[in-house]
């Protein structure tokens, strides 16, 4: 409840990203975490994440719930048909997840099993009509389901995806979850404040809350990669400067998300870490931005 | 045979509304291959629609509107009912109605679902083919149908995959969303986006197997 209730009271909110292991021991997820407590509010657990295989969210957010995590569910359209994923709704609503965060996923072929039959039986707004209904008590066809699933429901918008057209429909989708039941966003990681501002002039009218992605660039080469390779990311070359002429690398890479996050923190009432495999780090870049 | 069904007056009716007038164009298809239902179809539905207060400029059947050229759809315009017009409702299978689409400039209306065509997809291949879903949604989507350009499927607006245009699965393909909106800006409609695609009906996709077990029974196949 946590989690809701910052982000209701304009308090600003800070999330985690954490992956579900690939196998069945989630030690290292769990001891992970752990190092978190007391400094974000919540973790998401992300659901099949770049198309890879690896155990199912909602598993690993029970086990984290049990540790005394408030969690972030993601739900993919990917994978399930209409009838999984209220099936998935309900088993994750049973085991006490309270927050949701629905997305479509990325295509299939992009990961570690491209011959799987991507489905996208749904699509994103779609299933956000269809945890309405079944916060009324029906299910997608309108027979009755014995226990309500009552999430607390984001989704995600991409605020810097290239070009005006591409923002526009960025926009218009977003205004369409919302409608459809949406009611806080996270975004893909930022780097360019500027265009980032332009995006919010244009969204903050919609209402819902976003938590801005934040995630380290930890070398200048992966920061070349992400240019070249990750859709709605841009990092400025400038940052990509201050990468490669760096001495102490890891001290100029956590300074450098310390100081996007301080300033996303005042632009949005909350944000969204991607450690991208520095989640032992993420408390000194907390500390660097003094939160 | 391809397998039309005929929507009826009032879905189309629900769908373009009162307030515009429409040009409607048939097409009496292609013996032995699909049956549009050319100029009777054509009128029983004009009248049908004028009792409901939908108001007309005017009709044109053709032969084969999914062979005519882009040239000479795009003439279509010229016609004076046909440019007095807001909206062109067609009544052909989807090939045609993706056809006067691109060449249109227009809001464009299906008046008929296209369900199954075996062994065949529509002669008209200028931008995309038919994937006979049976629930037609290029009414929402600029005449450019969503399951052919989005790998995805996706009906209410692009994935956030796309990079500099490009589709997150092959980037030798423009996003089609991307592209519905550039050309529903060129017309003015970008309102037409924000409108919401119901989930579509995977049991309007079963014909095809239907009409393989009736082929079956009948001794036709294998």
């Amino acid at each position: 409840m946590r989690f809701q209730q910052r982000l209701e009271q304009g308090k600003f909110t800070l999330t985690c990203e954490i992956a579900p292991p690939k196998g069945t021991d989630a030690a290292e997820r769990i001891a992970e975490a752990e190092i978190l407590k007391g400094r974000v509010d919540a973790v998401a657990v992300t659901d099949g994440k770049g198309s890879v295989m690896a155990m199912s969210a909602s598993a690993l957010a029970h086990l984290l719930q049990d540790r005394g995590w408030e969690t972030l569910l993601y739900l993919s359209c990917r994978d399930r048909s209409r009838m999984a994923l209220q099936a998935e709704l309900l088993g994750a609503a049973a085991l006490g997840i309270r927050n949701l965060v629905v997305v479509t996923g990325d295509y299939a072929s992009l990961g570690d099993h491209p011959q799987t039959k991507p489905v996208f039986d749904l699509d994103s707004v779609q299933l956000l009509i269809a945890l309405r209904g079944m916060r009324e008590g029906k299910d997608m066809m309108g027979n009755p389901l014995q226990g309500r699933p009552d999430f607390f429901v984001g989704a995600t918008v991409s605020p810097v995806p290239g070009s005006e057209a591409a923002l526009d429909l960025q926009l218009m989708k977003m205004e369409k979850k919302i409608a459809a039941g949406a009611r806080f966003f996270q975004t893909q990681p930022i780097f360019d404040l500027g265009r980032f501002e332009r995006f919010l002039k244009r969204a903050s009218g919609l209402g819902a809350p976003l938590l801005a992605g934040v995630m380290p660039l930890k070398s200048a080469s992966m920061a070349r990669f992400v240019n070249k390779n990750m859709p709605g990311m841009a990092v400025p070359e400038t940052m990509i400067d201050e990468l490669s002429q760096a001495t102490d690398r890891v001290q100029v890479a956590v300074n450098l998300c310390a100081r996007i996050l301080r300033e996303v923190k005042n632009l949005c009432p909350g944000a969204h870490l991607i450690p991208a495999g520095w989640e032992r780090r993420i408390p000194a870049i907390l500390d660097a931005a003094q939160l | 045979m391809i397998e039309l069904e005929t929507r009826s007056s009032q879905d189309i009716c629900s769908k373009i509304g009162r307030e515009g007038r429409v040009f409607f164009i048939g097409c009496s298809g292609r013996k032995g291959l699909c049956s549009p239902g050319g100029e009777s179809r054509l009128q029983k539905l004009r009248g049908e629609l004028q009792a409901l207060g939908v108001r007309f400029t005017g009709t044109v059947v053709w032969d084969e509107l999914c062979t005519k050229g882009l040239d000479e759809l795009s003439l279509l315009g010229q016609f004076r009912q046909a440019g007095q017009a807001d909206l062109f409702l067609v009544l052909s299978c989807e090939a045609g109605v993706q056809a006067v689409a691109a060449a249109a400039g227009k809001k464009t209306e299906a008046a008929l679902r296209t369900l199954s065509a075996p062994g065949l997809e529509g002669i008209w291949g200028e931008e995309g083919l038919c994937r006979l879903c049976g629930s037609c949604l290029l009414d929402l989507s600029g005449g450019l149908c969503p399951l052919y350009f989005c790998p995805k499927g996706l009906l209410n607006g692009p994935c956030q995959g796309a990079s500099r245009g490009r589709c997150e699965v092959d980037s030798h393909n423009p996003c089609g969303w991307e592209r519905v909106y550039e050309r529903l800006k060129a017309r003015g409609e970008l309102g037409i986006l924000g409108g919401y695609a119901e989930p579509r009906d995977y049991s309007k996709m079963l014909p095809l197997f239907r009409l393989r077990s009736q082929l079956a029974a009948e001794g036709k196949e294998g």
